[in-house]
């Protein structure tokens, strides 16, 4: 921690306890008390929100709720109670003497309007990133999909609205929020990321959600400077009866189908969930892009006594589907569409995807809810999840490189006639010259007859067959994780609550590459093909255990290790509420230890690669606080400070995970300060909120392994090679506005208008250091000039305008105007260093350079911003009742005008022609939005 | 509720049927690609007779198919973008812009090739066809318009001798490309011990190969071939490659090292090695009537001829033990050195005299091993009379003759002889020795040669260095203008005669980096040269410098003249100078008289480079008069800056590689 960031927190605590101490003598608290039911079975709904700003709580299983406000006599006080898939009530409470409100029976009616479960399923969390790209590309997962169930105005609109112009809340990536299910985080220890496709197809049953965010306190979790998110899968928290839909779309699936059936609790102590969905295309809105899912879900709940509750849910969600590639402009202009996939070709006449993506990671998870006193609440969760996650890709030996899009077989490498008649063939026919060739590969395999002596290392043992030059590989990253989580919730008294949490997380990673397909070939083998290009011998050996290892298909090859990551954090938070002011305080300390265990003695590195490596260990500390000022029921000040430091991600502190131990010298953790505050206004006919941030981050890791050219100087020459590339002690700063205003104009015509204003910055000149992957040699260290550079990934500016219309018959129509301001592209650091701008390697003088500000200077240097863009969506639905059935239809068409040129982002390639400096070289990959796309369902509901 | 049955019934057939309908992502494999229904209607002879050998490359506009079966891959790397196939009428090599040909069209396939379109060349000598006019490969992307893999068939290689590819053109002709097996032949024993080529090296790497009967040819090997640091097999056996030629020379190409199986016994007179015996009692052998080696044996000595100065022929070396000297004669081209310590099995070789010299005649270069470098015999210091009084006996050995004057001349080419008062004694100097074209020094000196016979006695000298007159620079030194050393080269001259200074001003501009670091361009009032020192030299731009150029080459680098290997030592700074006026002129008169003005300074108007961009390389520059290429080394300080637009004024030394071409020093050449 720097000793300025050091100096903040220590003020802003000191700022905090200065002025709530004074309030704490103020009065006591109003007891508000209820029963929610639904309006047309009068069955009780459980887990239904009710909400006073920043006080909020839930219905139990008999639709009870009980809520300790601070409310002065004679004011006014908003309130809303809500569930997904019914109206959400509203209300103003005036606050009396006796310190006491029964709102008695409060009925809720099917939701008829948009809601978030409409809007679930309507708006497209279509996010290019989810794994679609290769880790070259800018990698962040669009994280909103999840934190939608807020019925905050700004965040649906981020979630939704914004999703498909890759924004994310205040720039961050996925890893800053924290996700529970059940009270378990489900953030992938190795990477931070949350894997939503784990649970993918089953809206139903992941509707009851419960978000915080930003830097606020939350009573699951303790939270990222993101915020937090918790799902409940509870069965008794399920809504009662079976809900079967029918979905066409044609974005990355064509068809749904869904049914769910909930019991409720039953008299007996019982309650069950069960859920399933198929979701499948032979081609998504990208060509060559299949799609193939199920998924299966089964909650049961026992009550074991009155105020003992013990949940088992069991859900999977396995996918196998097409990815698509990223492409730059050349390629997309030459096959004449923004939808270009270079993934797939034709084989037999069907269209093959050479990259699929197959998911399997099933969850077990046991929950108990206890009530030990009316004072105090345990929760206590285990988990255990395992499978497999693979995603394929082709892989060659010798032959040429298969890809259509490689550079060296596009227009632009040639000149001339040659150029000319390549770019015809593009025109001719872009489905040959621009997609794989299965035949030609093929063909190559079944040319490879040879001769493998000593095989599998076994003198005189000869294999004879035909070699495949190409095969599918399946990288696999199959996580193995246990979990332990347990909260516990003591209401102390009128003023004060306080949580205590402790979690420990065991994970396990299985890394490794196994042989898919040989693609007509009789084996494969487990030979390093970069590695023999510069040597012979056992360095080309992958597995040095096995010299000339024969691979059939389903064998392990190239890499093979496993990475173990503990986490146990422990937490508690302070929650303090009073009349004017309600404020908490929270801390939270945890280790973090990991280490990597290598399953092969790699040729390369026959001493370091095999075994376990150092056991990394860092602590993690955090403490944030937060204060509310009430300046009436309706109008609200708030600030919220937060100070945290975190291990390392395993991914970033490894210098060559796939091949080595080594680690990534002077490790240290990652800061985070953060700064939010603003202004909430809640009233029936409108609400208003305006937030400003302003997050630091100190010493974050950039770690990629790439292909540099030039990287290798010595009296032999120059040469270029697979390289390591770790930038460390990196800064960044996220600062911005968010601005929500919603306004009731008649009871029937809502609208709303959103604005997002941030700035996401590099603040420093961090250093880079170069490994080469061979030979673990540390070839260059300098510094990157990346100050006041942009973090991609996220859009900096979005806008947009709503209008919602609910008719009287049971239908709703919505219109959204967005604007966005464009998305700046992932940057190559490389570029931005001595090296790339001067001729010699260490320059002295100007002639060396190239002429700063010279046009060939700002195009090696800029950082390209995509245009903006303004998009139009719409939604609406309309409700029947035959009988005791309910038949919904909610329709969704998103980019109505049908804008195909619409970028939402992309990334400069990690290359650079560090000889002639021509950025055209290796131009940019970018991502388009899709075009016009659509989304239908009908659900019947009994 | 029954409705809420029937829903439910209706419901879940639904799921039901979609849960079944699949996505059908199970993909057949396809079956061996179909034969092709092509049919040949040319041959590789005809595509290759639509060629001039050294003309431009010539576009085949003729709708031609040719089949032609794959005889070698880039499998192993010793060939690199290239197969080579043949029919019955010939052999081609074709050049494709892919890495891993041999995936697609393995040795073996049928490959039809649609001609029209792409262009039949050579280079240097050999046919290919390439894919533009630039003699480039067919690009990678374009490789399927013009190539069809058809049937895998058997590859047959054309048995033939080296005596037939080597001296009947029309074998030669007729087996280019072609895939030939050769018997009886082995590695030339100069090269045994060494590797194919140098795994990790840049190049490629010759080996000879020579057969029993005095043959040699050679095996041109890259050091990309996966195969380039194995070892050389020393046996004798059968060779498979693919004949090839780089200008006059003939080459094989080897596929991998499955083509090499020499397993066999070497061949030559006998087994290598045997009883060392003295070239003394070799010759005396003679005399006395042998004209064969004697069995089991073998000499052992110093080469005192200097192949490197070109005054012996290229198969002869004379070598010198403490007995006596004897010239041997192999088979093929030896690459033996001066001093070079040999041993050399004579056992059952010829002895027979030519023109009176005795020799060791059709050696197998195989019959050699070097020893290492050896220590020169000391010359035998004698007088005229006393050589001529034992010719017989010291023939072929290292002699000195003092108070040496040499007459004739007017350079050591012409002819000369030597006298020292006891007589005189003729001289031999072949015109492409290093030294012919030096004057002959006209005082009293020293001279050290090899004694020889022509039919009657004669000296050969090995190199200048053998002339020491006047203490060794053959006098005092005088001065040589730039021009004359010019006139000197035009009319035959390769060595700097000696005694000789050449002073003038540095024009070149090393700072900047725009020509190597070993060479500098000077000028004096009558024209220019080009130096290149034996090292990185320090004289900047301007200095005036003077040059001992003494018995310093002359020689040219791709058409540029310059003085070569000169010791950094010779030269000598006079201070900063006055840089000489450019001269004015236009491109044209620049191209007219490239020889005359070639390292010196010129100055154009009104000149431009359309192409734009940076000066790094090649570019054009161009008056109203011509064109010339502009190069800037990317090593220059100065390559990347954007040259300017429109008209400017340049001033430039005058250059020559292979084409004219004007150089820049720095940018305020460029007005």
């Amino acid at each position: 921690m720097t000793q300025t960031s050091t100096f903040v927190v220590k003020t802003t605590f000191a700022f905090l306890l200065l002025i709530c101490l004074p309030l704490t003598l103020a009065t006591a608290q109003t007891v508000i008390t209820g029963t929610v039911i639904d309006d047309l079975t009068d069955e009780p709904l459980a887990g239904v929100e009710v909400r006073a700003l920043s006080v909020f709580g839930a219905t139990n299983a008999v639709g009870a709720f009980e809520l300790r406000v601070g409310i002065p006599a004679g004011e006014a006080l908003h309130l809303s109670v809500g569930i997904e898939g019914y109206q959400t009530y509203e209300t103003d409470l005036v606050g009396n003497d006796s310190g006491q409100i029964d709102l008695g029976t409060i009925r809720l009616q099917a939701a008829v309007g948009l809601n978030q479960t409409i809007l679930d399923e309507l708006i497209p969390s279509i996010s290019l990133a989810d794994g679609d790209l290769d880790a070259n590309g800018g990698g962040s997962q669009n994280i909103s999909g999840v934190l939608s169930a807020s019925r905050d105005v700004f965040v649906s609109a981020a979630a939704f609205t914004f999703g498909q112009a890759r924004f994310n809340i205040r720039g961050y990536d996925a890893r800053y929020t924290s996700v529970l299910i059940n009270g378990l985080p489900v953030n992938d220890l190795e990477t931070g990321n949350v894997f939503f496709n784990h649970w993918g197809g089953l809206n139903d049953v992941f509707r009851n959600r419960t978000n915080t965010i930003g830097l606020g306190a939350s009573t699951f979790a303790y939270g990222g400077v993101g915020g937090a998110s918790t799902v409940d899968t509870r069965a008794s928290t399920q809504r009662k009866g079976l809900n079967v839909s029918y979905a066409l779309s044609n974005r990355t699936y064509r068809n749904r189908v869904m049914a769910t059936y909930n019991t409720g609790m039953l008299a007996s102590g019982w309650a069950f969930s069960a859920s399933a969905s198929r979701r499948w295309a032979d081609e998504g809105y990208v060509a060559g892009t299949f799609y193939d899912a199920y998924s299966y879900f089964l909650s049961v709940d026992r009550q074991l006594a009155k105020n003992n509750v013990l949940n088992l849910t069991v859900y999977g969600a396995p996918i196998k589907r097409g990815k698509i590639s990223g492409a730059t402009q050349e390629t997309y202009d030459l096959a004449g569409t923004n939808f270009y996939n270079a993934n797939w070709g034709y084989q037999e006449g069907k269209k093959r995807n050479s990259r699929v993506q197959n998911i399997n990671q099933p969850v077990v998870m046991l929950r108990n809810d206890w009530a030990l006193s009316d004072k105090l609440a345990l929760t206590t969760s285990l988990g255990f999840q395992t499978g497999r996650t693979g995603n394929t890709a082709l892989d060659w030996y010798n032959a040429p490189d298969p890809r259509p899009n490689y550079y060296r077989r596009l227009p632009s490498y040639f000149e001339g006639d040659t150029r000319t008649e390549i770019e015809q063939l593009w025109e001719d026919n872009p489905e040959i010259i621009g997609q794989i060739d299965w035949d030609q590969i093929y063909q190559a395999n079944y040319n490879g007859f040879q001769t493998i002596e000593n095989a599998d290392g076994i003198a005189g043992n000869t294999v004879s067959g035909l070699r495949s030059q190409y095969v599918i590989e399946d990288r696999r990253t199959d996580l193995s994780r246990a979990t332990a989580n347990t909260v516990l919730e003591a209401f102390l008294s009128d003023h004060l609550t306080m949580q205590f949490g402790l979690t420990y997380s065991d994970q396990t990673t299985a890394n490794y590459k196994l042989v898919d397909d040989l693609l007509g070939g009789d084996f494969y083998l487990n030979v390093d093909k970069f590695a023999e290009f510069d040597s012979s011998g056992i360095f080309t050996e992958n597995n040095l255990a096995v010299p000339n290892e024969i691979l059939r298909e389903g064998d392990r090859f190239g890499y093979d290790y496993d990475l173990h990551i503990q986490q146990t954090n422990a937490w508690t938070q302070a929650n303090f509420r009073f009349p004017k002011v309600d404020f908490f305080l929270a801390g939270s300390i945890g280790q973090s230890k990991y280490w990597r265990d290598g399953k092969v003695a790699n040729g390369k590195f026959p001493d370091s690669s095999f075994g376990e490596s150092e056991k990394l260990s860092f602590t993690e500390v955090g403490a944030k606080g937060g204060l509310t000022y009430k300046i009436n029921g309706r109008n609200y000040l708030l600030v919220n400070a937060a100070y945290q430091t975190k291990a390392p991600y395993t991914q970033d502190a490894f210098t060559s995970p796939r091949t080595r131990n080594q680690v990534v010298s002077n490790l240290t953790e990652e800061k985070i300060l953060s700064l939010e505050g603003g202004y909430l206004l809640r009233s029936p006919k409108f609400k208003a909120r305006a937030m400003g941030y302003l997050t630091r981050f100190e010493d974050q890791i950039f770690n990629r392994s790439l292909f540099l050219d030039r990287v290798v100087q010595n009296a032999a020459g120059t040469s270029g090679g697979f390289v390591n590339y770790i930038m460390q002690g990196i800064n960044s700063q996220h600062a911005g506005l968010e601005l929500a205003v919603e306004v009731n104009v008649t009871p029937a015509l809502r609208a709303t208008a959103v604005a997002a204003i941030g700035q996401y910055i590099y603040t420093n000149r961090p250093t880079a250091t170069i490994y080469l992957d061979q030979l673990a040699e540390e070839v260059v260290k300098h510094t990157v000039y990346i100050d006041n550079y942009n973090v991609a990934g996220s859009a900096n500016e979005a806008y947009t305008f709503g209008l919602n219309y609910t008719g009287s018959n049971f239908w709703f129509a919505n219109l959204n105007f967005n604007y966005f301001a464009g998305t700046w592209l992932d940057f190559f650091p490389e570029r931005r260093t001595t090296e790339a701008v001067s001729y010699v390697s260490d320059p002295t003088i100007i002639q060396e350079v190239v002429t700063p500000d010279s046009e060939l200077w700002n195009s090696i240097l800029d950082q390209e911003r995509t245009p903006s863009a303004f998009t139009m969506d719409f939604f609406g639905g309309k409700s029947w009742k035959i009988n005791n059935v309910f038949l919904l239809l909610n329709v969704g068409v998103n980019n109505l005008l049908d804008k195909k040129d619409f970028r939402t982002g992309g990334y400069e390639q990690f290359r650079f022609d560090f000889d002639t400096k021509d950025v055209n070289r290796f131009p940019n990959n970018y991502f388009y939005s899709f075009g016009r796309n659509y989304f239908v369902s009908l659900t019947f509901r009994m | 509720m029954q409705f809420k049955y029937l829903f439910s019934f209706l419901f879940f057939a639904i799921l039901g049927l979609t849960f079944s309908g699949c996505v059908d992502q199970a993909f057949d494999e396809p079956p061996v690609r179909g034969l092709p229904t092509l049919t040949a209607n040319a041959t590789i002879a005809q595509v290759r007779d639509l060629h001039t050998l050294g003309s431009n490359p010539t576009e085949i506009t003729e709708d031609w198919i040719i089949a032609g079966l794959v005889v070698a891959d880039d499998e192993s790397g010793n060939l690199y973008q290239n197969l080579v196939i043949e029919d019955a009428s010939a052999g081609i090599v074709i050049r494709l812009g892919s890495a891993g040909l041999f995936a697609l069209y393995p040795v073996g396939t049928e490959l039809f090739v649609k001609v029209k379109g792409l262009y039949v060349n050579d280079y240097n000598n050999l046919y290919q066809i390439t894919g533009d006019a630039s003699g480039a490969v067919i690009a990678g992307p374009l490789i399927s318009q013009y190539l069809v893999a058809g049937e895998k068939k058997e590859v047959m290689p054309t048995p033939t001798t080296l005596n037939e590819v080597l001296n009947n053109p029309t074998v030669f002709k007729n087996l280019l490309s072609r895939l030939i097996i050769l018997e009886d032949i082995q590695f030339a024993d100069v090269d045994l011990g060494a590797t194919y080529a140098v795994a990790g090296g840049g190049s490629g790497r010759n080996r000879t190969l020579e057969d029993c009967s005095g043959n040699a040819v050679v095996v041109r090997n890259s050091d990309f071939a996966d195969f380039a640091g194995e070892p050389i097999p020393a046996g004798n056996g059968t060779l498979t490659a693919i004949l090839s030629v780089f200008g006059t020379t003939v080459q094989l190409t080897l596929r991998n090292t499955d083509d090499v199986q020499f397993t066999g016994t070497r061949c030559g007179t006998g087994p290598i090695g045997g009883d060392l015996v003295s070239i003394q009692s070799l010759r005396a052998a003679f005399a006395g009537g042998q004209n064969a080696g004697p069995d089991n044996s073998k000499i052992r000595g110093v080469v005192i001829s200097d192949l490197a100065n070109g005054n012996f022929n290229s198969r002869n070396i004379v070598i010198q033990d403490g007995t006596a000297g004897i010239l041997v004669r192999f088979t093929g081209n030896h690459s033996f050195a001066l001093g070079q310590e040999l041993e050399i099995t004579v056992s059952g070789q010829e002895m027979s005299e030519f023109n009176g010299l005795l020799q060791l005649n059709n050696v197998p270069l195989g019959n050699a091993a070097s020893q290492g470098n050896g220590t020169l015999p000391e010359p035998r210091v004698a007088t005229v009379a006393e050589l001529l009084a034992n010719g017989n006996a010291w023939e072929s050995t290292l002699v000195r003759i003092t108070n040496a004057t040499l007459n004739g001349g007017p350079t050591y080419g012409d002819g000369f002889t030597v006298a020292d008062g006891t007589g005189s004694i003729p001289t031999f100097t072949f015109f492409s020795a290093s030294f012919s074209g030096t004057p002959i020094p006209t005082t009293v000196g020293t001279l050290t040669a090899i004694l020889s016979d022509f039919n009657g006695l004669q000296l050969n000298m090995r190199n200048i260095g053998d002339a020491d007159f006047m203490g060794g620079s053959g006098g005092d030194p005088t001065a040589i203008t730039a021009a004359e050393l010019r006139t000197l080269f035009a009319d035959g001259g390769s060595t700097v005669p000696a005694a000789r200074l050449l002073r003038g001003i540095v024009t070149s501009d090393a700072g900047n980096g725009n020509l190597t670091g070993r060479n500098l361009v000077i000028q004096d009032a009558t024209g220019g040269m080009t130096v290149r020192f034996t090292a990185n030299h320090v004289f900047t731009l301007g200095e005036e410098i003077e040059i001992n150029v003494s018995g310093m080459e002359l020689s040219e680098f791709n058409g540029l003249l310059q003085l070569n290997n000169v010791p950094n030592a010779n030269a000598v700074s006079y201070g900063p100078g006055t840089l000489p006026t450019p001269r004015v002129a236009t491109i044209r008169q620049v191209l007219d008289n490239l020889e005359a003005w070639e390292s010196t300074l010129v100055k154009i108007v009104d000149v431009s480079m359309p192409e734009g961009g940076t000066y790094n390389g090649s570019k054009i520059l161009e008056d109203d008069t011509a064109q010339i290429a502009l190069f800037t080394r990317t090593a220059a300080t100065f390559s990347g800056a954007t040259v300017p637009t429109g008209q400017f004024t340049i001033v430039g030394i005058v250059a020559q590689f292979t084409e004219a071409q004007l150089i820049i020093r720095n940018l305020n050449d460029i007005q």
